[in-house]
């Protein structure tokens, strides 16, 4: 007679199989099943500890997400459902936005300050960064969405931009 | 088994990365141990999940309703999780699965050599799953786990319902035979 966990028992495998399936409650030939079975120690073993493996299960049907992954799943998938708009598109519009910040301060800070010199002894002011910023994003062809956003008079603005020394110091204090 | 809303689904489908709040209510602790079970460390589950709800907001577009939405993401766990193993061996040259040093994780035994006195329940059951062959980790996973149906397992993996019916089989054969070996595990009656 074969012990329960007899490796050799080839001729039992088919049988080992609807032991298998009928724990799973799946439909098996149930006649023929029991006849096997009846004679066949080593199946009647395997029975029991298909359903004893089963039960070492629980631990793991336990198991939950960690509270960490349940906090973080969802803002990262967020964070992902955005990146699916496009990185070129994410870009452009920051891009614009940046512009359309650049240009707000930039004529803001014109209109305290012209850019020409009052006095001939007088150095020339330097581009504020903003302004340098929204030069640089001209030459890189998102001044149509700068223009969009903020309807500015593009043209004078950068070449007036463009006529002014990016290297020099901020902006000097402001006379009084 | 649960599933998602229909509108939630078509909301998902269309992209919608506030749909994903509902998928991972349905679905994420299922996805987590299904991860769990076939890469045998929990920061590795965690980090599937992530990435599988990812490629859910992005290829739920695909699904065409043949079969349970459950169904599909569990394909995509998988799929997932059968890459993740693929890199790591490719990477380090480890084995084709961490779940050998799940024991250390889980239960912190310090390594192989202590894994003989382990007292994790868990702990030991990965210890198990390690020794089958990975298909029949998958479908013992799905089964003892999720309780798939052997036609739900069999849509999971695009096999036919009787090759789930036999590698279920040799999946517990294999592990009675481990465990009989390693753990002197008592026998219950069926609770079946």
């Amino acid at each position: 007679m074969r012990t329960p966990t007899d490796p050799t028992s080839d001729a039992c495998a088919p049988f080992r199989e609807l032991v298998s399936a009928r724990f799973d409650g799946e439909p098996v030939d149930e006649r023929a099943l029991r006849v096997h079975l009846a004679g066949c120690d080593a199946c009647r073993g395997f029975e029991r500890e298909v359903a004893a493996l089963s039960e070492r299960f629980d631990a793991l049907r336990a198991a939950a997400p960690s509270a960490e992954l349940r906090a973080a799943g969802l803002p990262r998938a967020r964070a992902a459902g955005l990146a699916r708009i496009g990185p070129a598109r994410i870009g452009r519009f920051a891009a614009a936005l940046s512009g359309f910040a650049a240009v707000t301060v930039g004529l803001l800070l014109l209109e305290r300050r012209p850019l020409a010199p009052s006095r001939p002894d007088q150095p020339a002011p330097a581009v504020p960064g903003a302004l340098a910023g929204l030069s640089a994003l001209a030459e890189e062809g998102v001044a149509d969405d700068v223009h969009r956003l903020g309807d500015l008079p593009e043209r004078e603005l950068l070449a007036a931009l463009r006529t002014n020394d990016r290297t020099q110091p901020a902006l000097p204090e402001r006379t009084r | 088994m649960d599933e998602i809303d229909p509108e939630e689904l078509r909301a998902l489908q269309a992209g919608d990365p506030s749909a994903l709040e509902a998928c991972f209510r349905v679905y994420g602790a299922r996805v987590w141990r299904l991860a769990l079970g076939l890469l045998g460390r929990p920061e590795d589950a965690d980090d599937a999940t992530q990435e599988v709800f990812l490629r859910v907001l992005d290829k739920a577009g695909r699904f065409e309703g043949r079969s349970r939405f459950s169904t599909w993401i569990h394909r995509v766990t998988l799929n997932h999780c059968k890459n993740r193993l693929a890199a790591a061996k490719a990477s380090n040259g480890r084995a084709a699965h961490p779940l050998d040093e799940a024991t250390a994780t889980v239960d912190g035994a310090p390594g192989p050599a202590e894994r003989a006195g382990v007292r994790d329940e868990r702990g030991r059951l990965f210890e198990l799953l390690a020794g089958l062959a990975p298909e029949q980790r998958e479908v013992l996973v799905l089964r003892e786990l999720e309780g798939a149906s052997y036609r739900e397992i069999a849509a999971a993996l695009s096999v036919p319902v009787g090759t789930v019916m036999s590698r279920l089989a040799r999946a517990r054969e294999r592990l009675v035979a481990l465990g009989a070996a390693r753990l002197a595990t008592p026998t219950r009656p069926p609770a079946r």
